[in-house]
């Protein structure tokens, strides 16, 4: 097997002094790395006298195959060789490395100045990425060193990151596009008066018909755990996109087209008209117009269902409730999977909206708000920008989980695990995650029967 | 006197406006566009590849032309670059520029000297960054997001940039990401920059 040692663009002699020392080739030999790289840049240590820049010095010492040079435009090929890397705790060294699956043994370098490199590694081996040690003990590291121990690092999730971008450019994109923008200002309490059913009307259904265009073209991103969640529903399943808007989670899972075929429900024709066709002449979805509580579906027919970003929209809470309700019944009791979004008082700190004050978050009941949307008119033609309030139901923390609980308690489902027995005909609903992600709280859910 | 008071007082209250205010909507000034061009410091090691990756976050039609900033004599920087634009290009007509800075402090340069070559560098990029664009048509022009990651010498790009908005000419947004190195506390440069950028965002390691 192959380690490769490396310094990166620094120097670090007390590392490379120590990896030529009969110790360290000894534990390295033991371990079957009977074949070390070291890239030594610019420290000192008893060789280093001996090597020039691009040349690539052999030797061997306590039985082992040492190959050492400076520097090299990339190490990427070393890496890829490497069984092991043992390195300086740098950053950039360190996501290469994990990045690419290989187990790592790092020794931060003391003699930087404002040091970070130990606080990085500690955090790192805390999490068990990877195996920080000293240079007095990187022998007896290497000796007790189990790559299977170390845990697989995340893959890069860049799509916090474009989304800010996007966030922080959209007024260049918008001006061009005389499109709707969200203004800056904090949200606006709501008090829902009369009839739920007329509120609803007249504060959100109406408004999504207005502004359908823009706010699909604002809406073309699918969130990763629900695109996760497409993701993972077997081949030949048919599901219910409840509140389905610009219908951009009906054409997912994008790798597997065709594998899954999910039906959008929503009450505004205009966003359905967007969502049947996705803006392409060939391509016809599957949408029906109505309301999330009409519950026109056969009782069991879907084998999952979502919703997203759609039970906020409900002025009360018995509504919302039977929402969810209506969502869990849509579903098959055997083995119907369900996911559900909505809006959450605590909002990222990267939102675009302002948070709510602090002591409201701690509220168990949300906070109902009036949430501005500012269609930019032309700005050719001088008119003043309409405004449209939605309003909105933002959800406290436990909110979401407490209304499944209510819904599956009123439809005499058990609440928990499938239990490995139990009396026939018993029906239950798993919680199987709960979290918030990007100012929202998810629950995902699993129905079973025995 | 009196000259000079006024003079004060009107460089101060043009100072204290250009400040980033997070109250108040930020001005705008690129119009009829569909992309945005984009300028990122490259400041070597892992600096250099974290800011790589998050290029490669984006969509590459709509952020370009894309300005990559290296301190002189980061060769490194500059291959990694050339290699990630020819990467994403795949083979279409690439769509960036390279501009290289002097640093403000080379490494195991005596602090006697550093005043003289921060200077240098800090007049350098407000030359490249308020100036040249004027008059020189081999330049991108004024990019509109100015994005950094440490180490130092990003700092003194930042404030060239409040050169730019003195001036009241095209400034781009500073967003300053902090380096995935950091677990507990700020860098330096961080807590420079922090009050300057238009946002700074710290990446847990976890959103990594």
């Amino acid at each position: 097997m192959l380690a490769f040692v490396t310094v990166g663009s620094t120097r670090f002699d007390s590392l490379i002094s120590a990896i030529f020392t009969k110790t360290v080739l000894l534990s390295f030999r033991t371990k079957g790395y009977t074949n070390l790289v070291v890239q030594c840049g610019n420290s000192a240590f008893e060789f280093s006298t001996a090597i020039q820049d691009n040349q690539t010095h052999r030797m061997e010492r306590a039985g082992v195959d040492i190959e050492f040079y400076k520097f090299k435009p990339s190490l990427q090929e070393d890496y890829e060789k490497a069984d092991l890397v043992v390195s300086h705790a740098g950053s950039g060294t360190i996501l290469d490395v994990r990045r690419m699956g290989k187990p790592m043994i790092v020794v931060p370098n003391p003699t930087l100045l404002d040091n970070h490199q130990e606080e990085l590694a500690l955090a790192l081996q805390e999490m068990g990425y990877l195996k920080s040690t000293s240079v007095e003990n990187l022998a007896k590291t290497i000796n007790d060193f189990d790559p299977s121990d170390v845990k697989p690092f995340p893959a890069f999730d860049g799509s916090r990151f474009a989304r800010i971008m996007d966030e922080e450019m959209v007024q260049v994109f918008v001006s061009s596009l005389h499109h709707l923008n969200m203004t800056l200002r904090a949200l606006e309490a709501a008090k829902v008066e009369g009839d739920p059913q007329t509120y609803e009307d007249q504060n959100v259904h109406a408004i999504y018909n207005e502004i359908a265009s823009h706010f699909s073209s604002t809406r073309y991103k699918p969130w990763p755990i629900i695109a996760a969640f497409l993701q993972s529903l077997t081949t030949g399943s048919i599901g219910l996109d409840s509140g389905t808007g610009n219908g951009k989670y009906l054409p997912l899972p994008l790798d597997r087209p065709g594998d899954i075929w999910t039906i959008g429900l929503d009450r505004s024709k205009n966003l359905l008209g967007i969502a049947r066709t996705a803006g392409n002449a060939n391509i016809f979805r599957e949408v029906v117009l109505g309301n999330v509580l009409d519950n026109p579906w056969r009782k069991g027919i879907f084998d999952y269902a979502i919703s997203i970003a759609t039970i906020h929209h409900l002025a009360t809470h018995e509504r919302r409730r039977m929402a969810v309700q209506c969502l869990i019944q849509s579903t098959s009791p055997v083995h119907g999977r369900l996911l559900i979004y909505v809006w959450a008082i605590e909002q990222d700190e990267l939102s675009k909206r302002k948070v709510v004050a602090d002591e409201e978050i701690l509220s168990s009941s949300g906070k109902d708000v009036i949430v501005p949307w500012v269609l930019s008119n032309n700005p050719q033609t001088q008119t003043s920008p309409q405004v449209f309030n939605r309003y909105y139901h933002m959800f406290a923390k436990g909110e979401l989980s407490g209304l499944v609980l209510e819904a599956a308690a009123e439809l005499g489902l058990q609440v928990g695990q499938k239990p490995p027995q139990g009396e026939k005909d018993t029906q239950g609903i798993e919680i199987v995650q709960d979290g918030w992600e990007r100012s929202n709280y998810y629950v995902e859910l699993q129905r079973w029967q025995i | 006197m009196i000259f000079l008071v006024i003079i004060l007082v009107l460089f101060l209250y043009r100072a204290f406006s250009i400040l980033p205010n997070k109250s108040r909507k930020p001005k705008r000034l690129s119009v009829g566009k569909n992309s945005c061009s984009i300028a990122v410091f490259l400041g070597s090691g892992g600096h250099t590849n974290e800011a790589l990756l998050l290029i490669s976050a984006l969509d590459v039609d709509r952020y370009g032309p894309r300005t990559y900033i290296v301190s002189s004599g980061d060769d490194l920087s500059v291959q990694k670059a050339i290699k990630f634009e020819s990467q994403i290009s795949e083979g279409n007509k690439s769509n960036y520029y390279m501009l290289s800075i002097p640093r403000a402090r080379r490494v195991h340069q005596s602090l006697l000297t550093v005043p003289a070559s921060t200077a240098y560098s800090f007049i350098y990029c407000v030359y490249c960054l308020a100036f040249r664009p004027l008059f020189d048509p081999n330049t991108p022009g004024y990019p509109d997001v100015l994005l950094l990651n440490g180490p130092g010498t990003c700092f003194v790009l930042c404030l060239a940039v409040y050169v730019n908005k003195f001036l009241g000419l095209h400034a781009p947004l500073i967003i300053y990401i902090e380096t995935f190195a950091r677990v507990k506390s700020l860098s330096l440069s961080a807590k420079l920059i922090r009050p300057l950028a238009d946002r700074s965002v710290g990446f847990v390691l976890k959103a990594i």
